[in-house]
């Protein structure tokens, strides 16, 4: 066990190369950079060009040679707040995503923990039957979860797209954290229990602490996967309920594609998830390094 | 001690659980909407032209798909519907490749919608699923429709498309088909006459074909449904169907089928690249960037052509029928069924908003916005609309003889092989009589 | 207290703690995945469409198990779907190591560059799938609008043409997913402890062997992982290719996720959908068996 994965907020930079290799190091290095800049431009292009695009009208998205320069147009953005009510798509969005995330971090950060560290029976049963329940293609539960929730009266409440987003990201969180708990080293929480703590205080106050910026990292995964999910948002919401996603499709029509339109709504989807992302970036990096997210 | 720590764990259990607990409760709280006191389902419209009744404070949702023009129309003519009659008509929307899926749950659930938009393709489906309301007594009710409304005002056989078992349920608009445009100063230039049938059009094409970097033709190839109208159209203009009125048979003719896929495969050759994917709106969009000299597609994506926002040749461009012999032309009709969901509580308000919506009045305003046409037979004679819509006559050509968009439950499946065939006879990984011999053994499925 | 005595009475409690703490998930997961799961088993013996849902259901058996192995689409569609899971995830690997590599080296600039990578991976499929239309498209957009710039008229037909259409897919896919693999390799990377890559250096070895005989082996367990999810996902990919292509031109794109997708929802035979939905399953979970060997005996990499 390395000495980093005992603390968190210190993550290994990658230090200095040796000073013999100078010169081969700085052409390597240069050749990174020359890497990393084509692969950004690959990244970004489709991206700038939806950017472009969301203040373009019609008839100068759809020019036979490209028009760099061209009169542009805040009308897309009036249809997507104005038309369509789009803040409505991101608060549904924004509570499902972060009710999802917590009932799944609420839910699997424990299960992980009993798979990781406690004697329970049938230990690799339950992780492989985790597994297994990321597997399931989601035509298959769609129809019945729609049946069961009606059944429970669920349908088109929040809770019905909370639940039905905790079916993939329960699987993530246990199977992410399982090997986060998995990775610390088992004296802390023996001491922990010698000095009298009990098996759940040294869960709760040693073992969980510790895996912070882990639990992190999983909670943006959770919350990027619900943001962009479309089947289960789709047919269990209700009017009121409809995400990001059934709103940017609206722009889908059956003869034609709001091109314009379209590209508005997908960047003003994109700029919440792209902040957080931003922000959880470190968290991001530094949590999938601790846990050194293993199978 | 160990029972203290154990008490926590289950403590934090119960907290999901009432939290959960309250989420469901809230989650139930919605209201039903129902008729309310000063409702008369009788009274005339307060102005010319406007809703039959009155429903103060009646809740009504519509179900229909998200986007195209159609939408704003249908936002106004709710508005209007609304403050005119008292009660509350909310369009809810959803994309248009999952509206059938969310109707069909819906429904199924007995909640949510009173006034459901149902294409021909899960109409029947619909109807024998006991989803739908008849229409028949109100349609028949002369205190419900204007002075000397009644079914006969209706294009008789569009409206027939809305009956399953005798029994009417739905009420038609939407009415449109599968037109030739052409650009007439293109054609003009190069000295060439409107084409007449579909064999002129292949050799104009081929005339046209690349001259000032215009493709011959477009027309749409991805399998959305609409290689199977345009198909369609071919076979109906060659007074052929895919099958019998039952719609139990086979009825596909080999020559005529033969015929239509030439003219398919022949036309891609003067497509531009791409053409196997695009969808109506595509080919639409490269015809009026002036990128294909003539067009072969759907009346209401052809409006693209003559919208000055989306289109560079604006006025450019003529209409005419397809037709195999220059008398006979023909069309599939296309159209939509405006229906009354059997768990409604509010059937009286929907037929009121049904028989508004479908009437002469506000099918005009459609017609303008979104170059669809009404199904009641005023509509025609209605001067100030028809001279604006340059496509009328050809769509009145080829629906003169026509066969309804295919409305079976088993319709769809038959419709991605035969599409499927069109594009590999058109990649040449199948010869056309391969093509049309799939397309038989697809539609041996039907009645099953 | 002797340390045996402890252990026991830490176990005892442990089970009892264990039993607590997974029950409540259990019950959820049971909920959310396994009651429709064994659900959509049963109503994969029944002939029915979507209309049918609360209604009566002709039973028939195991026909539509039955009709897998007779479909000449399944196996297309399946065939389909293995050329696009291996060359999307091989590339994905391969191209994600390389930048993984890359970002590994930069000393400035790593923070900014690693989250402007991650972007097409935080955007929804169904974006995705419309920004690649329009990139795609052979009169309008931006790549065959470039490529006329060099001399190629005419546009190329990425997505209409079965030599292409299938390829171009998979652009897509490692458009969006080489940034998750980037993610996720680079963190193993730099989870690598830095007295490995001291003691390789006082060896005096390369950069290339650094790379081969640390990072690779340092980072077997990430790379079997990100194996593992891509596989899973892209096996059951259906949304973009239902934006993209639908299946075509001819069949050419028709994967077994979209024919699943449309047999229910669009032909109307959700019996045989769910019998699809099965055989995906039972595929997947076979294939993850194998990798999970692999991931069991990490030995092999080292």
């Amino acid at each position: 066990m390395t000495s980093h994965t005992l603390n968190a907020h210190d993550v290994p930079e990658v230090s200095a190369r040796p000073v013999t290799q100078k010169k081969r190091r700085d052409a390597w290095v240069i050749g990174c950079y020359v890497v990393i800049g084509v692969f950004l431009v690959w990244v970004l292009v489709p991206v700038l060009t939806v950017l472009v695009n969301s203040f373009k009208t019609p008839s100068a998205i759809f020019t036979s040679t490209p028009q760099l320069a061209f009169a542009p147009t805040l009308a897309n953005y009036a249809k997507v707040f104005g038309g369509l009510d789009f803040t409505h798509f991101l608060l549904n969005s924004l509570i499902v995503g972060l009710g999802s995330t917590a009932l799944s971090l609420f839910l699997g950060v424990p299960f992980a923990y009993s798979l990781a560290r406690l004697p329970v029976p049938g230990r690799e049963w339950w992780a492989r039957l985790i597994l297994f329940s990321r597997m399931v293609p989601a035509v298959a539960l769609v129809v019945p979860m729609f049946v069961i929730f009606q059944q429970l009266h669920l349908t088109g409440s929040y809770l019905a797209l909370i639940l039905a987003h905790t079916s993939f990201n329960l699987p993530i969180v246990i199977w992410m954290m399982r090997s986060f708990f998995e990775e610390l080293p088992p004296e802390l929480e023996e001491a922990a229990m010698v000095d009298g703590a009990g098996r759940f205080g040294a869960f709760w106050r040693i073992a969980l602490p510790l895996t912070t910026p882990g639990m992190a990292a999983t909670a943006v995964l959770c919350i990027i996967f619900s943001w962009n999910e479309f089947l289960f948002a789709l047919v269990l919401s209700g009017q009121d309920t409809q995400t990001v996603p059934v709103g940017v499709s609206s722009f889908i029509g059956s003869v034609s594609i709001d091109w314009g339109g379209s590209s508005a709504a997908a960047i003003v989807a994109i700029i919440p998830i792209f902040i957080l992302g931003l922000g959880a970036q470190r968290f991001l990096v530094r949590g999938l390094t601790f846990g050194g997210v293993k199978g | 001690m160990f029972a203290t720590q154990h008490k926590r764990s289950w403590a934090v259990i119960a907290a999901v659980a009432l939290s959960a607990g309250a989420l469901m409760l809230t989650s139930c709280t919605s209201t039903a909407g129902g008729s309310a006191a000063g409702a008369d389902p009788n009274a005339a419209p307060k102005s010319a032209g406007g809703p039959y009744g009155t429903f103060p404070g009646e809740k009504l949702t519509l179900s229909r798909w998200a986007g195209d023009p159609w939408t704003s129309g249908q936002t106004q003519a709710a508005k209007d519907w609304s403050s005119s009659t008292g009660g509350k008509l909310t369009l809810a929307a959803v994309p248009y490749e999952n509206l059938h899926d969310k109707q069909a749950l819906s429904l199924s659930s007995g909640s949510d919608y009173d006034i459901v938009y149902v294409h021909p393709s899960w109409f029947g489906e619909f109807a024998k699923a006991g989803y739908l309301a008849p229409i028949d007594k109100y349609l028949a009710d002369p205190k419900r429709n204007p002075t000397g409304f009644s079914a006969a005002s209706y294009l008789p056989n569009v409206l027939a498309q809305g009956k399953y078992n005798g029994t009417q349920y739905c009420l038609p608009d939407f009415v449109s088909t599968i037109v030739v445009g052409y650009r007439t100063d293109l054609f003009a230039a190069a000295g060439l006459a409107a084409p007449k049938t579909v064999s002129d059009v292949l050799a104009d094409a081929a005339k046209l074909n690349s001259k000032g970097g215009t493709a011959g033709i477009v027309m749409p190839g991805k399998a959305t449904g609409a290689v199977a109208d345009v198909f369609g159209s071919l076979l109906t203009a060659q007074g052929n169907w895919w099958y019998n009125a039952a719609g139990t048979k086979n009825t596909l003719d080999s020559t005529a089928a033969t015929n239509a896929l030439d003219f398919y495969t022949s036309a891609a050759k003067y497509a531009p690249t791409g053409v196997l994917n695009m969808a109506v709106d595509d080919a639409a969009t490269v015809a009026a960037q002036g990128k294909a000299a003539i067009v072969v597609d759907t009346t209401p994506s052809l409006s693209a052509l003559e919208d000055p926002a989306k289109s560079s040749t604006v006025g450019k461009w003529g209409y005419v029928p397809l037709a195999f012999d220059a008398s006979k032309p023909g069309g599939e009709l296309i159209y939509w069924n405006w229906c009354i969901s059997s768990n409604s509580k509010s059937k009286d308000a929907a037929y009121s908003f049904l028989q508004y919506y479908t009437d002469t009045a506000q099918q005009a305003k459609v017609a303008l916005a979104a170059a669809t046409l009404g199904a009641t037979k005023s509509f025609y004679e209605d001067k100030a609309v028809t001279s604006k819509l340059p496509f009328l006559p050809a769509v009145n050509a080829a629906l003169s003889n026509s066969n309804p968009q295919p409305s079976l439950a088993s319709w769809p499946a038959i419709q991605n092989a035969i599409e499927t065939s069109v594009q590999q006879a058109i990649q040449g990984s199948k010869t056309n009589a391969q093509a049309v011999t799939d397309m038989q053994t697809a539609l041996a499925a039907l009645g099953k | 207290m002797s340390t045996t005595y402890a252990r026991k009475t830490w176990d005892r409690e442990g089970r009892r703690l264990g039993r607590g703490l997974m029950a409540l998930p259990a019950l959820i997961l049971a909920l959310v995945v396994f009651a429709p799961l064994v659900y959509s088993i049963v109503l994969a013996l029944y002939n029915w469409q979507i209309t049918q849902i609360n209604q009566g259901k002709p039973f028939v058996g195991l026909q539509n198990f039955a009709k897998l192995f007779t479909d000449p689409k399944v196996l297309s569609a399946v065939g389909n779907t293995l050329l696009y899971v291996v060359g999307s995830v091989g590339v994905e690997l391969v191209l994600g190591f390389i930048i993984a590599a890359a970002l590994f080296e930069l000393t400035k600039g790593r923070k900014l560059a690693n989250s402007l990578i991650l972007l097409p991976m935080i955007i929804a499929p169904v974006i995705t799938a419309l920004i690649w239309r329009y990139m795609f498209d052979p009169q309008f957009g931006l790549i065959s609008q470039v490529l006329s710039f060099f001399g190629v008229k005419g546009g190329v037909d990425f997505l209409g043409s079965s030599q292409l259409a299938l390829s171009s897919l998979m652009i897509v896919d490692i458009w969006q997913w080489t940034p998750f693999v980037i993610l996720i390799l680079h963190a193993g990377m730099l989870g690598i402890s830095e007295e490995q890559f001291e003691a390789a250096r006082i060896d005096g070895a390369g950069r290339v062997r650094i790379l081969r005989s640390i990072v690779i082996p340092g980072i077997a367990p990430q790379i079997l992982l990100v194996l593992l999810f891509r596989t899973m996902d892209t096996y059951r990919i259906f949304d973009t290719v239902y934006v993209l292509t639908r299946g075509g031109p001819g069949g050419a794109t028709e994967t077994i996720g979209l024919y699943t997708y449309q047999t229910g929802f669009s032909f109307f035979n959700m019996g045989y959908a769910m019998a699809l939905s099965v055989f995906i399953l039972v595929t997947i979970a076979i294939i993850s068996t194998f990798y999970l060997r692999l991931l069991r005996r990490r030995s092999v990499f080292a």
